[in-house]
């Protein structure tokens, strides 16, 4: 039985645009963010912020620190590599899905950071060096490209077998629904490539303001006729009513990340092969209330909005990622893991954000005492391997390496 | 000369302060350079500078991939730290190799044993070849221009580039961008150096109203001051030369002071401290406890001490006997010590400005302090004749 995590990240700080970390300063610290670095590097000061912010603390802050976990300097290789150590024990030939994530659209300012490409480029170079067990998915923005310019951007590195699958991350700046990413679904529906989406009341989020992205409550959609459209206007419209909710985007991002916002894109295409990361979240699963939800803006909860869409949806998955963390949660969802939709829920842990919760070996093993060791074993081989299966790659053959290969070259007659 | 010698004083204890304030930006400048050294701002410096001259929106973050290049990656110490210098021909090096693996796709095909197999497509042609056509592959810009423009010029007439060549030229153009960044480095640090000033001025409770004071009234110690400063300048114009306006001539400028220290750290309290610190720290630490070593020999009226305000305002501060045959000012010192030294809104107001004068004054730099000296030190001995203190009796 071969293991394969399907969440988890690499991408580093580099990757990150250069006001990322700004925005969690007040402006006067701006000049000493050098300074305010070094002390945030040091593991005592993380395990201070962390008490003090909380769990639901400010999300940037959070994520910024979770960078920090990862190494500020390190590059994605040495990510890569911490986390496959830590699975030294478990299942030495481990497979990992490494989402990509493309941050340059977050924000309106300019900024030199690593751009998608380049985040790309040195995610190929990784995946050299382990094709077997390094597999990334691209992450895909439909303010970076669109439509069929999109789709050759994706095909080619999905048709190499460079890239596995397709990344969403819409509190980055833009829903699910964008026209921009229909000819995309329609190419992923018919390889059957799968999608990944990050689908949590939490996480990174468009750090300027919400006129950029919700300028106004009637976003395009690839499926203006949808009966779900109405509803979602409605939400959009409340958050944008609420002084409150439309100040941070940690609030109004939510708008983005709703559930709901994926009915449009299923009812035009119903066997996308899509997977709402965290099963809405340890949160919801455990009932607590979103200050979103407090405010009645967005009463809903999302890990039942999660089980609701699985039902209706015969490809759509969900993965245990991150949420994982509380056991609670996992012992909540057992009953689920265990009934017919239980076939289409993944095993992944999101590593490195995880590592502020628990280095990644523990989480494994505590996760596997929870599931049992059978279930534990069919979610994250048989239901990984399933969800992997594309037109362009099959789970069960193995990859070699790319230095036992000669080109074939037809020069040399 | 009346009223030259009437003034005498005045440039006098204005030189002891700038004497002083020259001492302590050097202190100043150490603390800096450990500080930066600590947070290894150089490394990061180093970074922003590169990814700068090399980022190309319309293709690559090229600064981003050779730090990736496994050149650069070797010179990094761990994962929290980046390279703090990169020869230029390193430089070189991996930017030629992240153009040419521009040309090189990697694929995984299927093969008959049931296996995926990767082929590096286009990795069978020479560099030279390879570099072609990773930048002629490059959506137009600037960056591209500017490559094509280095590589023509080491083109032969058949249209090969000679990389050894263009190594060299990309080497010339990688150091003389760090050469402008190195002025660049400079001016960032300015509100560091403030910090530091009001840290060293709090630190070592250096008043600069109340040393204003005691200078005036206090006729030796101005003295013993103004032939330090009239020897420190001397050494100073001496060695100026060579000095430039490097950061680590202010080590040198200790040399021209006198100031001698074997790096050993003499203060047991501080022994403990260093042996945390690596020995770039260590010898930070050492030179810095040689310059408060050096103040203190002067005995001036600083530091954190219970007789002196602001301690001085929260304990009963001892009353002070003058001997049998006091001068008149040494009566007038006690007079200035007793107001001082009572807390009152007045004296609190004062040494709140003192610290803040010194703490201003030493964010200066040293190099600006020592210019001050010299000049001052010109200006007495070309205009005033030097009193000594015997002629001051004979009045
Ligand atoms: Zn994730």
């Amino acid at each position: 039985m071969r293991i394969t995590n399907i969440h988890s990240h690499v991408f580093t700080g580099a990757c990150a645009p250069d006001h990322f970390f700004r925005m969690v300063l007040p402006t006067w610290a701006d000049r000493w963010a050098d300074e305010i670095k070094y002390f945030l590097e040091k593991p005592w000061m993380r395990g201070l912020i962390k008490r003090l912010a909380g769990r639901r603390g400010d999300g940037l802050l959070l994520r910024y620190l979770q960078f920090l976990e990862a190494g500020t300097q390190n590059t994605q290789e040495q990510v890569f590599g911490a986390m496959r150590q830590a699975y030294s024990l478990l299942g030495p030939d481990t497979r990992f899905v490494a989402l990509t994530l493309n941050m340059d659209h977050m924000d309106v300012l300019p900024s030199r950071h690593a751009r998608i490409e380049d985040q790309l480029r040195e995610v190929e170079r990784v995946r050299a060096h382990y094709p077997d067990s390094f597999l990334p998915f691209v992450g895909v923005d439909p303010r970076h490209l669109q439509g069929e310019a999109l789709v050759r951007w994706v095909r080619e590195k999905v048709e190499r077998r460079a890239f596995f699958g397709i990344k969403l991350y819409p509190s980055l700046g833009f829903f699910p629904f964008d026209p921009a990413l229909d000819a995309l679904y329609a190419w992923a529906q018919e390889e059957q490539v799968p999608i990944m989406t990050h689908c949590t009341r939490y996480g990174t989020h468009f750090t300027g303001g919400i006129q950029h992205v919700l300028p106004h409550a009637d976003p395009p959609t690839l499926n203006p006729s949808s009966p779900v459209m109405p509803a979602i206007r409605d939400r959009v419209a409340r958050y944008l009513a609420h002084p409150k909710a439309r100040a941070d985007a940690k609030y109004w991002g939510n708008a983005l990340l709703h559930p709901q916002n994926y009915e449009p894109v299923l009812e035009k295409y119903p066997h996308l092969k899509l997977c709402l990361a965290h099963f809405g979240g340890d949160d919801q699963i455990l009932g607590e209330a979103h200050k979103v939800q407090q405010w009645g803006i967005d009463p809903d909860n999302w890990h039942q909005e999660v089980v609701g869409l699985m039902q209706v949806w015969p490809n759509v998955w969900t993965d245990i990622s991150y949420t994982l963390y509380k056991a609670e949660a996992l012992r909540r969802i057992l009953p689920l893991l265990a009934g017919p939709l239980g076939d289409r829920v993944l095993f992944g842990t999101d590593y490195y954000m995880t590592l502020r919760e628990a280095p990644e070996a523990d989480l494994v093993s505590r996760c596997r005492g929870i599931l049992g060791p059978d279930l534990f074993a069919r979610m994250a081989s048989e239901h990984t391997d399933h969800y992997l299966r594309s037109r362009h790659f099959d789970p069960a053959v193995r990859f070699i390496t790319a230095r036992t290969v000669t080109p074939p070259t037809p020069a040399s007659t | 000369m009346i009223s030259a010698a009437l003034l005498t004083p005045y440039l006098d204890t204005i030189i002891a302060l700038v004497l002083l304030y020259a001492l302590l930006s050097i202190l100043v400048s150490i603390l800096l350079e450990a500080w930066n050294k600590r947070i290894k701002l150089r490394g990061v410096f180093l970074q922003k500078v590169v990814y700068r001259m090399l980022d190309d929106p319309l293709n690559h973050n090229y600064g981003h991939l050779i730090y990736q290049h496994p050149i650069i990656n070797a010179m990094r110490r761990d994962g929290n730290s980046y390279p703090h210098y990169i020869p230029a021909e390193g430089f070189a090096n991996a930017l030629i190799d992240v153009l040419a693996e521009q040309a090189v796709t990697l694929r995984y095909e299927a093969r008959e044993d049931g296996t995926y197999a990767g082929v590096r497509m286009g990795a069978e042609d020479p560099l030279q070849v390879r570099l072609n056509k990773g930048v002629d592959g490059m959506a137009e810009s600037e960056l591209k221009q500017l490559f094509r423009n280095f590589m023509d010029r080491h083109r032969s007439a058949a249209g090969v580039v000679d990389v050894d060549g263009l190594k060299l030229e990309l080497g010339r153009w990688f150091d003389g961008n760090m050469e402008r960044a190195g002025g660049e480095y400079k001016n960032d640090q300015k509100h560091k150096l403030v910090f530091l000033g009001f840290l060293v001025a709090v630190g070592m409770n250096v008043d600069s109203l109340h040393l204003t004071r005691m200078f005036l009234l206090d006729t030796d110690l101005r003295d013993r001051m103004v032939a330090e400063a009239d020897a420190v300048a001397e050494r100073y114009t001496a060695e100026r030369e060579a000095l430039g306006t490097d950061s680590m001539a202010t080590l040198a400028l200790m040399r021209s002071m006198g100031v001698r220290h074997d790096g050993v750290v003499t203060d047991s309290l501080l022994r403990i401290a260093a042996q945390r610190l690596d020995t770039a720290e260590r010898r930070a630490l050492a030179d810095a406890e040689a310059v408060v070593e050096h103040v203190r020999s002067w005995q001036l009226p600083l530091g954190w001490n219970t007789a002196d305000a602001p301690l001085s305002w929260f304990c009963d501060p001892r009353p002070v006997q003058l001997p049998e045959g006091a001068r008149p000012s040494q009566r007038a010192v006690l007079r200035h010590l007793q107001e001082r030294n009572t807390p009152k809104a007045w004296s609190i107001l004062q040494w709140l400005i003192g610290i803040f004068i010194t703490g201003w004054s030493l964010s200066q730099g040293a190099p600006f302090w020592f210019e001050a000296l010299v000049k001052l030190i010109n200006i007495r001995r070309s205009g005033v004749k030097p009193q000594t203190t015997d002629e001051r009796q004979h009045r």
